[in-house]
């Protein structure tokens, strides 16, 4: 056999098993869902009529629906901007030189590795109405609410678990990022006068920014789709309050078992993660030169 | 050099704070276990247990539901199902992967960005049809539905084929030219280069297996299927249960991960930069 051929073979032979599995278990559903959108598709029963734009429409009028997506939005942003400058500065101190740089990063990054519904867990324990954080505020003559039973305070709660949790994460991917800079630069920016403060504006600040578009983009997807925790803590309650469009999703399948809908609020959420991820990718650009 | 020092330590001083902040939960929360439940409830709140005991990592270890021990059963579905979809990466990604970065096959960018364009599809768009179709399969309730959608995912491919690319093509070129055929270049000189991004893949692929909750949500219904997260996650809601248990749980989902993730620890940071921020 020729060795080109041999090469063709052997390529499709080495993806073969990957290329069947994404086309049955994500292409074929994301079709698929696609389709049942336009159904009403009840999980029992065996009635599945076309109603064409019905389960659009009807999201659209639906109070819950936007209350989620208000919430999963406040959310996101909220977390992102928090959490990128926590990781930015906790990434700019470790990297000063000091000692025991690993106890840090590895400190930072343990949140992150663990599972968030043992995090969760933890954390109602801590957010109970006589709880740790309250016991904390007490210090400060603050008089804490019962944060996950709260209808102004649960999502806030999870807000501020969650900074927790990815920052460290982040913080790594900065670190990273701040490593690769040439340190010429700065012994250059040095020489000609330039302040600690200016460095940091004209040389960190843009050479990070494929880091930063990175964290954001990464992090943006990953905040509009926050459920484990919100499903745990308080299974978005207290209703309607503090509930996020995934978990409003996995509550139609579960209580109603409206597949139907159910379809239509997961493909409306992708076309929004969609155009907000194009929108961040034209606004921050990822190529730098130097 | 003196001025230096003086200057670096209110940097310590914010770094330690920081650093007890992240670790701190975990700690108090471990103690937390080894409390009875009056002392976990009592405000203010108690930081030390004043007899120590592991009775209630017993306790949940005993628990029963038609005559099987849920927590054990728990621990076994989550570590088959985690090895499974590890070891099953680390083939189909590597294969893949080296396929992606070295072999030139036809069509071969366009199925990559194939691949590539289901990184931007969110699992939860996919999951009410594939909770359809693991129904036609009869694959729910089963370990199937949690391994085989899951065996070789786009990410680990990418992972793979990221580190794969940066091998020099000097060294598969002379290998073709000892009469090297293509798998052979893969078996003989790539595969042993790839100890540490296998390394990495399989780590990661650990962590996100062990933690998956929408999934086993979706697809596991009896009790006794349940993995670890989604046995807590239900645990919690059950009225008749103690807190001191629920974090006696909480810690034994956490340890395995937390141990892996201090051993391994310098293959995550390469990890990162494997796929780097090459966005």
């Amino acid at each position: 056999m020729k060795f080109k051929t041999q090469e063709n073979l052997c390529g499709y032979l080495f993806i073969a098993v990957p290329l069947a599995i994404l086309l049955v278990f994500s292409f074929f559903p994301m079709a698929c869902t696609l389709f049942i959108s336009f159904h009403k598709w009840p999980m029992l029963g065996f009635e599945r009529p076309f109603i064409g734009l019905e389960n659009f429409y009807r999201l659209f009028k639906d109070d819950v629906f936007w209350i989620a997506l208000k919430n999963t939005f406040l959310y996101t942003i909220i977390v992102v901007p928090s959490q990128t400058f926590l990781a930015l500065f906790l990434a700019v101190l470790a990297n000063k030189g000091i000692r025991g740089q690993t106890f840090f990063k590895t400190s930072y990054y343990v949140p992150a590795v663990v599972s968030s519904v043992a995090i969760s867990l933890v954390f109602i324990w801590f957010y109970r109405g006589d709880g740790f954080i309250n016991y904390l505020l007490s210090f400060f003559a603050i008089d804490g609410p019962n944060w996950l039973n709260d209808p102004t305070f649960a999502l806030p709660a999870i807000i501020l678990m969650n900074i927790w949790t990815t920052s460290g994460y982040f913080m790594i991917a900065y670190l990273a990022g701040l490593q690769s800079i040439p340190a010429q630069l700065y012994e250059a920016a040095k020489i000609d006068g330039a302040s600690a403060w200016s460095r940091f504006w004209r040389i960190t600040c843009p050479l990070l920014r494929p880091t930063t578009l990175f964290i954001v983009i990464l992090s943006v997807i990953g905040c509009l789709q926050v459920f484990d925790q919100v499903y745990v803590m308080t299974s978005g309650g207290p209703y309607p309050y503090a509930t996020t469009t995934i978990n409003y999703l996995i509550w139609q399948k579960f209580s109603f078992g409206r597949l139907g809908y159910t379809a239509a609020i997961a493909w409306v959420l992708f076309v929004i993660i969609l155009v907000v991820t194009l929108i961040q990718k034209k606004f921050i650009k990822g190529e730098v030169e130097y | 050099m003196k001025h230096r020092k003086i200057l670096l330590i209110p940097i310590y001083i914010v770094l330690i704070l920081v650093a007890i902040i992240y670790i701190f939960p975990f700690i108090y929360s471990f103690l937390g276990s080894l409390m009875s439940y009056q002392e976990i409830m009592s405000y203010p709140p108690k930081f030390l247990p004043s007899s120590p005991s592991f009775s209630t990592y017993r306790t949940i270890f005993e628990l029963e539901f038609a005559h099987t021990k849920l927590f054990p059963r728990w621990i076994l579905n989550s570590v088959v199902i985690s090895l499974s979809v590890t070891a099953l990466n680390m083939f189909f990604a590597s294969l893949a992967g080296y396929a992606f970065a070295k072999i030139n096959f036809k069509g071969k960018n366009v199925v990559f960005l194939l691949f590539l364009s289901t990184l931007m599809i969110p699992g939860f768009t996919l999951l009410p049809t594939q909770y359809l179709i693991m129904q036609k399969l009869g694959w729910i309730d089963t370990y199937f539905a949690l391994i085989i959608p899951s065996m070789c995912t786009v990410f680990s491919i990418f992972l793979m084929r990221q580190f794969y690319q940066a091998i020099p093509n000097d060294l598969m070129d002379a290998a073709k030219i000892d009469g090297c055929s293509p798998f052979g270049v893969y078996r003989r000189v790539a595969l042993p280069l790839s100890k540490p991004a296998l390394s990495a893949l399989a780590i990661y692929t650990f962590m996100g297996s062990w933690n998956g909750f929408q999934a086993p949500l979706f697809f596991m219904h009896r009790i006794e299927m349940y993995t670890l997260p989604l046995g807590m996650s239900f645990f919690k809601t059950q009225q008749y249960v103690f807190y001191n248990q629920v974090l006696a749980g909480s810690i034994f989902t956490i340890l395995p991960t937390l141990v892996v993730f201090l051993i391994f620890q310098k293959y995550f940071v390469k990890g990162i930069a494997f796929t780097g921020m090459k966005f």
